[in-house]
């Protein structure tokens, strides 16, 4: 097994032990909050997840942004693979939060400033993962997809800021003005999370980027087969 | 499932106690005027900024919340593994047909 195998499936084993543990430490050390009961505990998934979301629009960011300065299949499998992973950890934040709203503001969603600019960025990464899948994959769709994911990233720091700039329900519980966590096992349970969800999206990412790098060297290898005359041309 | 809603159930409560807050200010710190700096609490209606830790709460309290929001991300999770593992499978038998007919300069079996 070559090296970057070995790493490749070492972060996978890394993952899924990070994984058993912050579910232990959630459910079994973590206290329940004072108000929001079990429902609380949807914050040690939703806001590392979050933050998996950021860093699958970041990959996208630099992958987009490296093809525009010189095009090759790599930077654009990373872009891709960035897009993938920020498309599904962007779901898994617009499930995870209306579903800990609904107990806590009685609804599930409300149209307030974090809300509304998570779910547009998502739908800024869905419109690129739409885009590569049924456009086509020539030197245009790429270039466009590539000014796409670098214009994407704008929203990010708007998400971070909405809610100390424009208020909102959103509670501000980690970053600046928040009160944070009162227990100390509730802070590790955070940290794990966060741990968790960034090999994750590390994993995921790579993942992606080994799966749109195989597309290329198919799509390349067919183009060869063809003009030797060995594939059979669709009618 | 647990469907109370503490908070949105305050909800009724907090125009009151901003009408009293108002008052409160209008009386001692007149129309439009902040009270001094550490001298009162912040509105009620501000979201939370801390999470404090019982361990005296019932822990059923909201579980089904909990349950569906970690069902679905582990769902989301499982089935990017899953149908990113099959396609990438699939890809590289298709490269290795492709690859070995290059190589012999047959055509490949068709998948």
């Amino acid at each position: 097994m070559k090296t970057r195998d070995l790493a490749f499936f070492g972060l996978i084993g890394l993952t899924g032990l990070l994984l058993v543990t912050t579910l232990y430490w959630v459910f079994f050390k973590a206290p329940f909050e004072a108000v929001m009961g079990a429902a609380q505990k949807i914050f040690y998934f939703h806001v590392p997840a979050a933050s998996a979301l950021y860093l699958g629009a970041f990959v996208c960011f630099l992958g987009s942004a490296a093809y525009l300065v010189q095009a090759t299949p790599q930077r654009d499998a990373f872009a891709r693979a960035g897009a993938d992973v920020a498309v599904t950890f962007g779901l898994m934040v617009l499930t995870s939060g209306p579903i800990w709203a609904k107990p806590i503001w009685g609804v599930y969603w409300t149209w307030e400033p974090r809300l509304m600019t998570s779910l547009l960025s998502v739908m800024i990464y869905v419109a690129y993962v739409v885009l590569r899948a049924f456009v086509g994959d020539g030197d245009g769709e790429r270039k466009f997809s590539a000014a796409l994911g670098v214009l994407g990233a704008a929203n990010l720091p708007i998400i971070h800021y909405s809610v100390q700039k424009w208020g909102g329900n959103h509670p501000r519980v980690i970053s600046n003005g928040g009160g944070g966590l009162a227990h100390p096992d509730m802070k590790i349970a955070l940290s794990l999370g966060f741990a968790t969800f960034a090999c994750l999206a590390i994993s995921m990412v790579w993942m992606r980027y080994r799966l749109h790098l195989a597309q290329a060297r198919l799509v390349a290898a067919e183009e060869e087969a063809a003009s030797l005359g060995l594939l059979e041309e669709e009618a | 499932m647990d469907t109370s809603t503490p908070m949105a159930n305050q909800s009724s409560s907090l125009q009151s106690a901003k009408q009293a807050d108002s008052q409160a200010n209008t009386v001692f710190f007149g129309p439009g005027q902040a009270p001094p700096t550490g001298s009162s609490q912040p509105p009620k209606e501000t979201p939370p900024t801390e999470f404090v830790g019982v361990t005296d709460q019932d822990p059923m309290r909201n579980f089904g919340f909990t349950v569906a929001a970690y069902s679905v991300i582990w769902f989301l999770v499982l089935g990017f593994v899953l149908r990113n593992w099959r396609r990438q499978a699939a890809l590289e038998n298709r490269l290795a047909d492709i690859e070995k007919a290059l190589t012999k300069g047959a055509k490949p079996a068709d998948n």
